[in-house]
């Protein structure tokens, strides 16, 4: 049972506080969307630090910014206000060109409808950010192969996603996200296009790769899985409300 | 359904309208040449052309000499009638100003067995066609209209042609023109002793009897014809007859050009078709849930591919519409270009052949166009198709694969066309280019006639024009001016035998020495800027009395004289049966003309006789002016008044223009094919953005994919580029390979490169591939610009 460490209403800071380096560090972060001259504030000062190593999952009803808080963090959205650090460097502002190096080099992605390329094979997917890397043939191989092993999809490099079932589909999308060892992985409801039982299979795998030393951050909706992290931070309105730690 | 997306329509209906609209245009033509029935003309099926030809050029008709169509005439038991033309100039004087008309000398009975009947008047008689008859003239529509002003008393009026007394006793119908743009018919009023055999200039028309082949026909004139050969051995050695279909003779040069403009443009209208697929392709895939529906609902597929059908036809036949709308410009815009009359028989207007095939490409082409993606779109996958709204339809791999061979046959289709609108203008730039031996710039010409009754003596033809070039020559503003019976480049020339002193008489006509000959004045060379390589130019001391003298070209010395000089050598002319020999002297020798067409050069060595010497009645003035020689027309116009009120000035053309005329069919038909080549290129590049369009916007979400993994937008550049690269690549080589093979089929209309022409085949399909990648940069650009949030959350 996890029981509550801080709730802090923002500005105050909220951190794991587990001692190990902050990767990810958000002060004051505003996202505002402008549609037909009505301001929508769908993040409005989000204070946060994210540690290497945690495993935090963001949880929040539909349309409370959990996932335009996750696009900011994975560089795919820029904030309107507010500063982004990543790993120390300033990130809220970059070119789009330097974000995408970023993304490419930082950030792994995991989405909820696994978004794998139906043209290429799973070896190609997982090596597709690799590629972008300009790692060469023999080196990508390697990562491409490691990845797989990882999420036990190592038989099925040759198959085109199509004949896999949504559950191996996942489990490559998330090869594919750890190919390229990012210093944290960003997962977009992961559980939310598969079965429970696929989904139990996926968050266990999240729980391995968590234990093996990466950083896991995910948006989900269903509290069930939010329990599987070690920290998770509730938003309300674009607003973090709650921030604890599991027990 | 066709309502509902009105962008889609317009746009399908445009694109089958150019293809029609162009198909339609060169179809008119086709119709006008070789389908549409000769105007007036009675069981025209039944008329042949009878030209005779030598052994040594079996393509060329060499025409046909009075003595050899008087036996054909008489002996001949095949034709219900054979009549022979002559073309002549005809000059009304006695009113303001004189009007020169083109005629025809013809047979008395031609009219007749034609089955053409004058609207006033009578026909010619038989007894007509003697030398010493009463000068008759049936007069055309045009003439009775603008010179006589519909008089219906004109009949049995005398007025004076060529300086004659000619009574005219008929109007012909209006619109006939036989056998091209005559508008004054008198008869033929020939001697054998005048037209000796040998003189082949007449063309020949006769009509077979009924139930008699032209084969029938042909065999028993060639049996004429070798009888009179056997009979007249020097004269008509190695003849022999063509005889052929009227029709097809008339076309003869234009035929093949024609048709293959028309595949051309099928080729267009085949590219516009792959585009309208290709839009229904895409429309069918986002049409997958309501076709999904349709088919849940119990529609069959035959019932849904009807109904498909039934739309692809509304486009097609909208289409038709349009494009017989656009195929009136372009054929009025065709008749535009085109620089010389139109034969009387040739009619582009739109008749019920021509409706005929543009309703009849429209349903074709419905079918064309429509069927496949009817197919495809009626089998969707129907639990995705009602799930997910329609993205699986054939946007799937097997539409999408359809719809790229689609861009590759369109880029292959659209690379035949313009590696064959490249060797046409490379062809064409050639002809512009060619040297042809004189400078046409800033010249002047026109050309004048001296009617025989006018200028009965040869002396008085040469005084008149001994008289006139020094007046032309000292306008204020002109450099030079000069006479030729032929101009450069025009064509205007026959060949004529010659023997050299100390050769033997040739036993036969073909084995004698064949060349150009020409009369010239004095001024003629300077005028037209004939470089006189050696000897010397005519004066007007070249006269009647003075010993007969010649200019021979580089070529003839070369060919005739080698290692020696020819100046100082003698020649004569064969024929003038009875008449003493005339041997003129060589004392100049100047660089070679080109006298024939560009397109039908026959190089032959020239001679030129001195117009004081050789006298001639119709010839080409040139003048070299010092400014736009046009602008002189008028005054040379007056200058001649000035000399005879009598006589007419008639086609009156800049020397450029002469130049121009004389591959004007190549410069038409190439003009044409790159039209419709740019009209296919402009298709095949929408063609291809469509396809890479759709395609982007179908992988929309893979490209947000992409983009979130790292791909920076170089990667996407070269992601959706390289795609449409291979399409434009397979497109290619296929496109390369079929010209390689086609290109055969443009040979004979070429000059000067060869049907694999390398720069043409080198440099067009980089432009098409340079067009196809600006067609693709353009939906690669809009994939570059994508936010990949939004792409991430494209459905």
């Amino acid at each position: 049972m996890a029981s509550t460490e801080t709730i802090n209403e923002q500005p105050n800071r909220t951190s794991g506080g587990n001692g190990s380096s902050t990767l990810i560090h958000l002060d004051a972060v505003t996202k505002v969307f402008l549609t037909d001259e009505v301001e929508t504030h769908a993040l409005s000062g989000i204070h946060l630090d994210i540690r290497s190593g945690e495993y935090v999952s963001i949880a929040g009803p539909s349309g409370c910014g959990k996932s335009t808080l996750l696009s900011i963090l994975g560089l795919l959205d820029t904030p309107s206000g507010g500063s982004y650090s990543l790993k120390g460097t300033e990130v809220a502002n970059l070119s789009f060109p330097e974000r995408a190096r970023i993304r490419n080099r930082e950030i792994g992605f995991i989405f909820q409808s696994f978004n794998l390329i139906g043209d290429l094979t799973v070896f190609e997917n997982v090596e597709l950010p690799l590629t972008y890397r300009g790692m060469a043939a023999g080196e990508r191989k390697g990562f491409v192969l490691e990845a797989l092993e990882r999420v036990g999809m190592g038989h099925r490099a040759k198959h085109l996603p199509s004949q896999l079932s949504g559950g191996q589909q996942q489990r490559v999308a998330v090869a594919r996200a750890l190919a390229g060892k990012p210093a944290i992985l960003l997962a977009d409801e992961p559980t939310g296009n598969l079965d429970s039982r696929n989904g139990d299979a996926v968050m266990a795998l999240l729980k391995e790769l968590h234990a093996g030393g990466a950083t896991i951050c995910m948006v989900t909706h269903d509290t069930r899985f939010a329990e599987h992290a070690d920290r998770t931070i509730h938003l309300f309105d674009g607003r973090v409300v709650e921030d604890r730690m599991a027990a | 359904m066709l309502v509902k997306t009105p962008g889609f329509t317009i746009i399908a209906i445009l694109a089958v309208a150019l293809g029609i609209g162009a198909s339609t245009t060169m179809f008119s033509s086709i119709n006008a040449l070789l389908l549409r029935p000769l105007p007036l003309i009675q069981d025209q099926e039944r008329l042949v052309a009878v030209s005779e030809f030598f052994t040594k050029a079996p393509d060329q008709n060499a025409g046909t000499s009075f003595p050899d169509y008087l036996e054909w005439k008489k002996n001949v038991t095949t034709l219900k009638g054979i009549a022979a033309i002559q073309e002549a100039t005809f000059i009304i004087s006695g009113g303001d100003k004189p009007e020169r008309y083109l005629g025809g000398q013809i047979s008395a009975d031609a009219f007749s067995f034609l089955g053409v009947q004058p609207i006033l008047g009578r026909q010619f008689r038989p007894e007509e066609d003697e030398l010493n008859a009463a000068p008759v003239a049936l007069i055309g529509y045009e003439v009775w209209q603008n010179h006589f002003a519909g008089d219906r008393g004109v009949v049995g009026k005398i007025i004076p042609i060529n300086g004659k007394q000619v009574t005219v006793i008929g109007v012909m119908p209006k619109g006939w023109r036989f056998p091209e743009i005559c508008d004054i018919w008198m008869p033929l009023q020939m001697e054998e002793k005048d037209h000796p055999r040998g003189n082949f200039f007449l063309d020949c028309i006769g009509k077979v009897k009924k139930g008699v082949s032209i084969e029938q026909a042909r065999a028993e004139l060639e049996a004429i014809t070798t009888r009179i050969a056997t009979r007249h051995p020097d004269t008509n050695s190695g003849c022999g007859v063509h005889v052929t279909s009227y029709r097809e003779e008339m076309v003869r040069n234009f035929k093949t050009l024609t048709l293959l403009v028309m595949g051309a443009v099928l080729f267009v209208h085949l590219i516009a078709c792959a585009n309208v697929a290709n839009l229904l392709l895409a429309r069918g895939a986002t049409r997958a849930k309501e076709i999904g529906i349709r088919l849940a609902l119990g529609a069959g597929r035959r019932q849904i591919i009807r109904q498909l059908l039934a739309e692809s036809l509304v486009i097609g036949m909208m289409g038709s519409a349009l494009g017989l709308l656009f195929a009136v410009w372009g054929v009025d815009l065709m008749l535009t270009a085109l620089p010389n009359e139109v034969p009387f028989w040739i009619h582009f207007d739109f008749d019920w052949r021509v409706f005929s095939f543009a309703l009849g490409i429209g349903a074709l082409s419905s079918i064309l166009f429509g069927l496949l993606p009817a197919v495809q779109a009626s089998h969707p996958h129907l639990v995705d198709a009602l799930k997910e709204g329609g993205r699986t339809g054939s946007g799937g791999v097997k539409g999408q694969r359809v719809r790229n061979s689609l861009v590759i046959a369109e880029v292959a289709l659209a690379l035949v066309l313009l590696i064959g609108a490249g060797l046409m203008m490379r062809s064409f730039m050639y002809l512009q280019k060619t040297d042809i031996g004189m400078d046409p710039s800033r010249t002047l010409t026109f050309r004048v006639g001296l009617p025989e009754a006018q200028f009965p003596e040869n002396e008085t033809a040469a005084s008149f024009f001994e008289q006139l070039i020094p007046k032309l020559a000292n306008l204020p503003g002109v450099e030079a001016a000069g006479a030729t019976t032929s101009l450069p480049a025009s064509g205007n020339i026959g060949t004529s035998a010659f023997v050299l002193e100390g050769e033997p008489e040739p036993r036969r006509l073909q084995d004698a020495r064949q060349m150009r000959q020409l009369t010239i004045t004095p001024g003629y060379l300077q005028t037209a800027r004939i470089p006189l390589l050696r000897g010397r130019d005519f004066t007007v001391a070249d006269s009647k009395d003075a010993p007969r003298v010649a200019l021979i070209d580089e070529d003839g010395a070369r060919a005739w004289f080698p290692n020696q000089d020819p100046i100082g050598h003698q020649l004569r002319g064969l024929g003038g049966q009875g008449e003493p020999p005339k041997w003129a002297t060589i004392v100049g020798i100047v660089r070679p003309v080109v006298y024939d067409r560009l397109t039908n050069r026959r190089p032959m060595p020239a001679i030129y006789f001195a117009q004081g010497q050789a006298s001639e009645r119709f010839m080409s003035v040139m003048v070299r002016t010092k400014t736009e020689p046009s602008k002189f027309a008028n005054l040379a116009r007056n200058t001649v008044l000035a000399v005879n009120k009598d006589l007419p000035v008639y086609r009156v053309l800049t020397m450029d223009e002469v130049v121009a005329q004389s591959f004007w069919d190549r410069r038409f038909f190439g003009t044409l094919f790159t039209i419709f080549a740019g009209l296919a290129l402009f298709l095949a590049s929408l063609g291809l953005y469509g396809v890479m369009a759709y395609s982007v916007k179908q992988r929309t979400q893979e490209i947000g994919v992409r983009m979130a993994l790292g791909a920076q937008t170089g990667d996407v550049l070269r992601l959706v580029t390289g795609q449409g690269l291979r399409l434009i690549l397979i497109g290619l080589v296929i496109g390369f390979v079929s010209a390689f093979f086609l290109a055969k089929l443009l040979a004979g209309s070429l000059n000067g490169i060869s049907a694999h022409d390398p720069p043409s085949f080198a440099l067009v399909p980089v432009i098409l591939f340079i067009v196809g990648l600006a067609a693709c940069y353009l939906p690669a650009r809009a994939a570059m610009r994508l936010d990949p949030m939004d792409a991430l959350r494209y459905e």
